[in-house]
């Protein structure tokens, strides 16, 4: 069910009417979390193992290789698969039990096309030369976030 | 509610008159006509949970089911890697069926940009039995054979 929350609020009524409203109007959301150490590690792990299987090479801007990482960890600890992080969803949950979206996504599997420019083939401009990359580095690029 | 002014005032807008330059009530004095009262505010819109029509209609589907099985011929340069016995196959001229329509599944819509499984079977050199190869093609990829 689609439900969006839409409120008016105001900060210039009387403190006691103000309060309440606001008390009433108060939205939870959601921040953004981190994900966990271990499920960056892994997804760190598992790209380097993939570029080295597939033959391709990482960008030659880390920080690119690093927020997809992290967006791959993310999705890994929300949904329990990492879902590929640089597309939009309107079903997550359907996506990770269908799996064209699941990293390696059949794009990438079959015609090594990844858009989220993690897995780059050698011909491609922006490929660098490493197939390795630290965790150091990726919190590095992705603490200035 | 503001505190109102202390002194009263015939005058629409007197210095003395302590209220809220925001309260609507400022515009019952004014000889202007009396906007729509609204407060000065802000919306948010906040996506709490999404499921934006990723269930699907049963046309849809019967339509996803009528093209199951049709025999279709890939009209265009595709190089695929995942075949063990082939590393690098050009798809391009080569006929299969179609498997799945992975755009659907239980019900739901999925975001694959590559919704037909096609199944293709190769002959291979040194094998009696043709090596059976699954790719995933776009609309404009094939076209059917009848």
């Amino acid at each position: 069910m689609a439900t969006q929350a839409a409120f008016l609020g105001s900060t210039l009524l009387s403190p006691k009417l103000d309060s309440s409203l606001r008390r009433s109007n108060r939205l939870k959301t959601r921040a953004q979390v981190d994900p966990s150490d271990k499920s960056v590690e892994i997804m760190r792990k598992f790209s380097e193992q993939y570029a080295r299987k597939s033959g391709t090479y990482f960008c030659v801007d880390k920080g690119v290789t690093s927020v997809v990482i992290k967006g791959l960890a993310d999705h890994k600890d929300s949904l329990g698969a990492p879902l590929c992080p640089c597309r939009h969803y309107d079903d997550k949950a359907a996506e990770v039990g269908q799996g064209f979206w699941n990293c390696p996504c059949v794009p990438m599997r079959e015609r090594k096309e990844c858009h989220c420019m993690l897995f780059l083939t050698p011909d491609n401009d922006f490929a660098g030369q490493e197939q390795t990359i630290t965790l150091d580095e990726i919190k590095e690029a992705t603490s200035k976030l | 509610m503001t505190s109102c002014a202390t002194t009263p005032s015939t005058l629409p807008f007197s210095p003395l008159r302590r209220v809220s330059p925001f309260h609507p009530t400022r515009f019952l004095n004014s000889p202007f006509p009396r906007p729509s009262i609204s407060r000065r505010g802000f919306s948010c819109h906040v996506a709490v949970s999404s499921d934006i029509s990723s269930s699907v209609t049963s046309e849809e589907e019967a339509e996803a089911a009528a093209k199951i099985g049709k025999k279709v011929r890939v009209t265009v340069p595709l190089k695929v890697y995942h075949v063990m016995k082939i590393p690098d196959l050009d798809l391009c001229g080569l006929e299969g069926a179609i498997k799945q329509y992975v755009a659907i599944w239980k019900g739901k819509r999925i975001t694959a940009n590559l919704p037909f499984k096609v199944e293709f079977l190769i002959p291979v050199e040194g094998q009696d039995k043709p090596v059976k190869v699954l790719a995933h093609l776009r609309e404009d990829e094939f076209e059917y054979v009848d």
